[in-house]
C-alpha cells in the first residue's frame, strides 16, 4: 500500500504531466518542511520549502491586514517564468514553478484541483 | 570606569537587549507563521557551514565537538548525554540515528536569562542551525539540531544525522 508521500509525490508528478506548463513542484508543510517535491536538482529542496511557507503565511497576513478576504494563491513572476503557492488544507502548501508562457487559467485549475486533493490527506 | 568603557558595557546591553526581542519571534512568527523557526533555522545553518570550513575535518562526534567548543572559545559549553541505562550516546529512532546532547550554556542562553525571555523561541533556532552548520562542515555529514527541553541550568537537545 503507498503511502501518503508516495500519493502525494504521483499528485505531483500527474500535474506535471497534465500541464506542460508546470516545470516543478512541491508540497511543503506549514512548518517549512519538504513533504513530497518533484524539483530540478539544482533547487536546494530545504530553502525552497521554508520560504514557501513563510510567504503564503505573508500572504495570509497581507490579504487579511488589508481586508481583501481569505487568501487563494500568491503568485510571483520574476522575468524567466512564475512561482504559484497555494494552501493544500490546513497544515500544507502546494508550491509550482511554471515557464514564462505558461497558460495561467489552465495553471490555476489544475493547481486548485490537486491542492485539494492533498488537503484532504493532511 | 573610563567613559570608553562604559560605552562599550552600556552598547554591549543594549544589544543583548535587543536580541532578546528577536529571540521572543512573536511578530515574526505572526507575519511568516511557523514556518520562521525554520527560516531561522537555516540562516544560522548557512552562516556556521561557513564558519565550520576554518575548523580541521573529523567523522568522530566527541572529537567534532571538542574542536567546535576550541574553535569557539567558551561560548557554547555542549556535552553528549545518554540515560544510565543507554549502552552508547547515539541512538536508533524512526530509522534515524540520533544523540541526546546536554549545553550548558550558548550565546542565546545568556540573553534570555538576562532578560527573561522564553528560549526556544526564532533565536535558539539560528543558534541550532548555527551549531548544526559547524558540525555539519567539520563531520562531512548532514545533521539536525532540536531541543527536547530547554531550562535554567540546561538545555537537552537532539542532534540528528541525515
Amino acid at each position: 500500500m503507498a503511502t501518503r508521500t508516495e500519493n502525494v509525490v504521483k499528485m505531483l508528478k500527474d500535474l506535471q504531466a497534465s500541464t506542460p506548463d508546470v516545470e516543478a513542484s512541491a508540497v511543503v508543510s506549514l512548518d517549512g518542511l519538504i513533504i513530497a517535491s518533484a524539483l530540478p536538482a539544482d533547487v536546494e529542496e530545504d530553502r525552497m520549502a521554508a520560504m514557501s511557507a513563510a510567504m503564503l503565511s505573508l500572504g495570509e497576513r497581507t490579504s487579511e491586514e488589508l481586508q481583501k478576504g481569505k487568501l487563494n494563491q500568491v503568485f510571483i513572476k520574476g522575468d524567466d517564468g512564475y512561482v504559484v503557492l497555494m494552501s493544500a488544507g490546513d497544515e500544507a502548501v502546494l508550491s509550482v514553478m511554471a515557464r514564462k508562457d505558461a497558460k495561467l487559467g489552465l495553471l490555476f485549475l489544475d493547481m486548485r484541483r490537486t491542492a485539494e486533493t492533498i488537503g484532504t490527506l493532511f | 570606569m573610563s567613559t570608553e568603557l562604559e560605552t562599550y558595557k552600556n552598547t554591549l546591553a543594549s544589544m543583548t537587549k535587543i536580541m532578546s526581542i528577536l529571540a521572543h519571534g512573536h511578530s515574526q512568527e505572526g507575519l511568516f507563521g511557523r514556518a520562521v523557526n525554520r527560516m531561522m533555522y537555516l540562516t544560522g545553518e548557512k552562516i556556521g557551514k561557513v564558519e565550520g570550513e576554518k575548523i580541521d575535518r573529523t567523522s568522530d562526534l566527541q572529537k567534532a565537538l571538542g574542536m567546535l567548543m576550541e574553535q569557539e572559545k567558551g561560548v557554547w559549553v555542549a556535552e553528549l548525554w545518554k540515560n544510565e541505562e543507554d549502552g552508547d550516546y547515539i541512538y536508533e529512532e524512526d530509522g534515524t540515528r540520533k544523540v541526546r546532547m546536554v549545553f550548558k550554556d550558548c550565546p542565546v542562553r545568556q540573553v534570555c536569562l538576562a532578560h527573561g525571555t522564553e528560549m526556544n523561541g526564532v533565536f535558539c533556532q539560528i543558534a541550532h542551525g548555527l551549531f548544526g552548520g559547524l558540525l555539519e562542515s567539520i563531520m562531512d555529514q548532514k545533521v539536525a539540531l532540536t531541543a527536547e527541553h530547554t531550562g535554567p541550568n540546561a538545555c537537552k537537545k537532539i542532534l540528528e544525522f541525515k
